[in-house]
């Protein structure tokens, strides 16, 4: 049985997409944190306890498959952010350390606001041709 | 005969209404779009030509399905129009947004003054807006529908990002 997600840990939702992040002072925008249209649910990475280059490790093996569309940056949050919003982090593997952030209203404009919340709080790190700037 | 009619609630001096109609009223839209043409070149109204590209390049960039990576709907052309709508109607004394593609589909503009300060506008094409602000710790979020000109809603929550809290 999978561990639950608690509190404490750090979730790492990959970016593929420049216009999800500010390069100006490099915070990631609310979009990133959007529900998947599909199944209403933001799929992330649980990355505490491993180092920086496994994260990136994860992210160019489970989420960058196309090789057209590269790993631009992650956005890390705490659980916690997601669980004080009314959100739940469920885990879902495999992959190894997937979970999905699930409990998403079904109104439009409060998907937005709740998404806006995360992306506030979240830390972005953006990732320039393999080499790994911790920003912010 | 041809009869022009004064535009009382218009929000942007870019964008000229089709209140009229006649040979006369066509002419005055064809000598409106010739000053339009040279205001452009003005810094604010360059932006916002910036900001029409920008929704060109993201409705190219989004326009198949997964584009985000994951399992993103791809950008229809009737968001992209409505989006360019309502860029064409926002008021000169506001700033210019960026552009954001969601996975929904939906093409959003976003005006960003710093952590939680901030407005999302987006369109689905679909004439409506949903919206969703921060203000510091006060927020907001709804949905308006977007005929001819942009909604109140919208405005007053521009003006609270810029000119107020």
């Amino acid at each position: 049985m999978l561990a639950p997600v608690a509190l404490s840990e750090i979730l790492s939702r990959f970016v593929l997409k420049k216009d999800w992040y500010r390069s100006s002072d490099n915070s990631v925008k609310y979009a990133a944190f959007l529900p998947n249209p599909k199944n209403g649910e933001t799929s992330v990475f649980r990355i505490s306890g491993i180092s920086d280059k496994e994260v990136w490790d994860i992210g160019n093996r489970e989420v960058a498959k196309d090789p057209n569309r590269p790993i631009l940056g992650r956005a890390d949050i705490s659980a916690s952010n997601a669980l004080a919003r009314g959100l739940e982090v469920l885990p879902n593997e495999p992959p190894e350390r997937h979970a999905n952030i699930v409990g998403w209203p079904g109104e439009k404009s409060k998907q937005k606001l709740l998404a806006l919340e995360l992306a506030a709080e979240a830390h972005f790190h953006r990732r320039v041709e393999g080499q790994v700037l911790p920003l912010v | 005969m041809s009869t022009a009619i004064h535009c009382t609630d218009c929000t942007s001096i870019t964008n000229f209404r089709n209140i009229g109609f006649g040979s006369d009223f066509k002419g005055l839209k064809n000598y409106f779009a010739e000053i339009v043409g040279e205001l452009t070149k003005a810094e604010t109204l360059g932006r916002q030509e910036q900001v029409l590209q920008s929704l060109a390049e993201a409705f190219r960039e989004c326009s198949e399905e997964g584009w985000d990576g994951y399992e993103a709907l791809p950008i229809s052309e009737d968001a992209y129009l409505e989006a360019k709508k309502l860029v064409m109607n926002l008021p000169i004394t506001i700033p210019m947004p960026e552009v954001t593609p969601e996975p929904t589909g939906e093409l959003a503009l976003e005006w960003s003054r710093g952590n939680r300060r901030v407005f999302v506008a987006s369109i689905s094409g679909k004439n409506q807006i949903v919206y969703a602000g921060l203000f510091g710790i006060n927020k907001t979020h709804g949905t308006e529908y977007f005929g001819d000109s942009l909604p109140s809603a919208i405005l007053e929550n521009l003006r609270r990002l810029y000119y107020k809290d």
